[in-house]
């Protein structure tokens, strides 16, 4: 099923149906990065804010494809309308920072290491990382010249 | 019944009756030149699925290279792309691109610009107000149709139109530009499609 089919459904439709109200919320939170509270309640206000999200700004190309494309990260503020690019088999890949994927990041990352621009890295980068710093200690018991600098995981320190 | 080959089957309908509809262009275009295109990155895609079906294509440029921007401004409707479609003699369909943009000023610039349109083979790029990047010219080229430049009937500016050539005309209606896997067509697009050189 495509966004467009979802929206073709009156929201009471979407709500009476389990799996529509399931691609319902995984459209939300790839859009706008969470799930909202109580979405039966405020139903509506959601599906009003999702569907015109989708029409008006189709070049966004909202697609469901699965968990693993939802963000796991945080570009630094003020980066959401800056172009990132990476290069490819010689093709440059670019898109804007509102809507970067995960893998898109990971990519990204592995190409250019621009960790600056990120708050919080993504996930499946972090762990790769974390790989690294169990190799680095096994060369060292190896007594091997490389090590690998592993920049620490940022957190984002919530305000409670 | 003969059997019809599988390009001439019509698969789908389309329902426009509640649609909100976008109806213009932005009054931008990318002006590639055909040269820069590399030819082995053209991948068409024609795949019909059952949602939606297929009209795409991806391609790259040669490395160091780049398109060229014209913006008119943005009230008005100078900048459009459409497509003619007739039959050749033997009764192939066959489609005459047109790139519509405007060209202003009377200075050495202007002239130069409009000197290597003259001479040049173009492929376009416009934008529709729906996202969509369409793509002109891509298999023979555009090329400027002859036109009276006069700047002052014009009010500083005049529209200069770039088209298939009568002898090559295109096979494709304009296609809809694919960006690479997990890319952004609308930062391709705003980006002139530059390959930049590596390390650059």
């Amino acid at each position: 099923m495509t966004p467009q089919e979802l929206f073709n459904k009156s929201p009471l439709e979407i709500r009476n149906s389990e799996p529509l109200m399931g691609f319902f919320l995984e459209l939300f939170k790839e859009a706008y990065g969470y799930v909202p509270n109580c979405a039966g309640c405020t139903f509506n206000g959601y599906y009003n804010q999702l569907k015109d999200k989708y029409i008006t700004k189709n070049s966004l190309n909202l697609t469901i494809n699965n968990f693993n494309s939802m963000r796991t990260f945080i570009l630094k503020r003020g980066l959401q309308n800056k172009q990132f690019m990476y290069k490819e088999n010689n093709r440059p890949v670019r898109t804007y920072g509102n809507i970067m994927t995960d893998d898109f990041a990971v990519k990204y990352l592995e190409i250019t290491n621009d960790v600056d621009s990120f708050d919080l890295l993504p996930h499946s980068y972090s762990v790769g990382l974390t790989d690294k710093q169990d190799l680095s200690i096994e060369d060292t018991l190896n007594h091997t010249e490389n090590t690998i600098i592993d920049k620490p995981k940022q957190k984002r320190n919530r305000k409670k | 019944m003969a059997v019809l080959p599988t390009c001439a089957i019509l698969e789908r309908g389309q329902d426009s009756a509640c649609k909100n509809l976008k109806r213009r262009y932005y009054q931008q275009a990318v002006l590639i030149n055909k040269s820069d295109i590399n030819p082995e990155s053209i991948v068409y895609d024609f795949a019909t699925t059952d949602v939606a079906g297929k009209y795409s294509v991806q391609f790259e440029l040669f490395e160091g290279k780049k398109g060229y921007k014209f913006i008119g401004p943005e009230a008005g409707s100078s900048f459009s792309a459409e497509a003619a479609k007739s039959l050749s003699d033997n009764g192939f369909v066959q489609y005459t691109h047109t790139a519509n943009m405007l060209l202003v000023g009377a200075d050495e610039d202007s002239k130069a610009i409009l000197a290597a349109l003259d001479k040049a083979n173009l492929v376009a790029a416009y934008q529709f107000t729906d996202g969509t990047v369409e793509i002109l010219g891509l298999e023979n080229g555009l090329s400027t149709q002859d036109y009276t430049y006069n700047v002052q009937t014009g009010g500083g500016g005049s529209p200069i139109l770039l088209s298939s050539r009568e002898s090559s005309p295109e096979n494709y209606l304009p296609l809809v530009y694919k960006p690479a896997q997990g890319g952004d067509a609308n930062a391709d697009f705003n980006s002139n499609f530059e390959n930049p050189t590596e390390g650059a």
